[in-house]
């Protein structure tokens, strides 16, 4: 073999690599871009579906608080995560002592005391899609509440076909130990505040719209709220208004 | 081994790009404190009170003469210098509310 045709072949390599790593180059190019785009897309959907973090202080980060995580951190403690816990809270507001106000972003109720205090619960409210908000009132209070889900719950889940007539009251039935019915005037609009069977999902974007509390918090709750009482929901993005 | 020549402009964006991205990922995790406790909730969307919400919309009925029961806070963003801005919603017309920490209305008029 020749020397210029070594020298050719070693050119004819030289350029090839190049071209080649100018592609591999124009590759990382169009994947940052494409990162970006997701990073920027990912930014703008989280602004507009509220949801919750806790801190892990194994990886020391604030990680997304997902039924999984929900459900791991009940196991682990026996209780939702102590924000959740019912307290008494300064609350500075002119609506009436027994207005309940819903702050679904949040995931806090307040049933409003004298001297500008609440009392704030933890409360799982509507996974995206489900969420709404409104003024609306307390149209009646049930203890150990039968549930019949509505058709449109049915048809996305069929297994709950067998309640259509209706599920009992009891330690097993979804709406738990207290049901308080939420009215827009004399119309039930389906929505209650409600105990659960779930009390690992305090803190989540999870049920059909409806607001759940632990069982022992809907209890208090149900013997301080009146018939009548004012109820406003606060939810930012939900498009489903009620009573306004 | 077959080694990829790559023209060092070439290089130094795609070291830039990858940076400016990584950085884009670092900035959007929140921050990490060492006091925090275990088991504390934030929220990934800041929105105002739901206190400061209701005194915006107490305001707007009694400056605009509205029906108080038909003010509805329907969104808030917290503000760089610590206010809030609330939109209030109330027979069909939208109103922006700004308030302060202290409950006292900044401002306030139809949007």
């Amino acid at each position: 073999m020749g020397c210029s045709q070594m020298m050719n072949r070693e050119l004819t390599a030289k350029i090839m690599n190049t071209l080649r790593a100018r592609a591999v180059a124009r590759r990382l190019w169009q994947t940052a871009i494409v990162g970006c785009a997701l990073i920027v897309s990912l930014a703008a959907h989280e602004a507009f579906a509220a949801s919750s973090k806790i801190y892990d202080q194994q990886e020391r980060r604030w990680i997304e608080f997902t039924p999984e995580r929900a459900k791991a951190f009940y196991k682990r403690h026996n209780q939702t995560p102590a924000s959740f816990s019912r307290q008494v809270v300064p609350f500075r507001t002119a609506e009436k002592p027994g207005t309940i106000i819903i702050d679904g972003v949040r995931h806090f109720l307040y049933l409003v005391l004298p001297d500008k205090k609440a009392i704030r619960y933890g409360i799982g409210v509507g996974r995206e899609g489900f969420g709404w908000t409104g003024i609306v009132q307390v149209g009646r209070k049930q203890e150990w509440p039968r549930w019949t889900p509505p058709k449109e719950m049915i048809e996305r889940d069929p297994k709950l076909e067998k309640y259509a007539n209706g599920m009992p009251g009891g330690p097993e039935n979804p709406l738990g130990a207290r049901a308080i019915y939420l009215f827009e005037g004399s119309r039930d609009t389906l929505y209650r505040i409600h105990g659960t069977t779930e009390p690992w999902s305090i803190g989540l974007n999870i049920s059909s719209g409806c607001i759940r509390m632990n069982n022992d918090d809907v209890v208090d709750l149900y013997q301080r709220v009146q018939i009548g009482a004012k109820v406003i929901v606060l939810f930012q993005g939900a498009s489903l208004l009620k009573g306004v | 081994m077959r080694k990829f020549l790559v023209e060092p402009s070439m290089r130094l964006a795609a070291v830039v790009v990858l940076g400016v991205s990584l950085a884009g990922c670092a900035s959007s995790q929140p921050d990490t404190v060492s006091y925090t406790q275990p088991g504390e909730i934030r929220n990934t969307t800041e929105t105002a009170p739901a206190d400061l919400q209701l005194s915006c919309a107490s305001a707007a009925a009694s400056q605009f003469g509205l029906t108080p029961d038909k003010v509805l806070p329907t969104a808030s963003s917290k503000l760089a210098d610590g206010t809030y801005n609330i939109q209030l919603m109330a027979d069909g017309r939208n109103y922006l509310c700004k308030i302060d920490e202290n409950a006292s209305i900044l401002a306030m008029s139809p949007a």
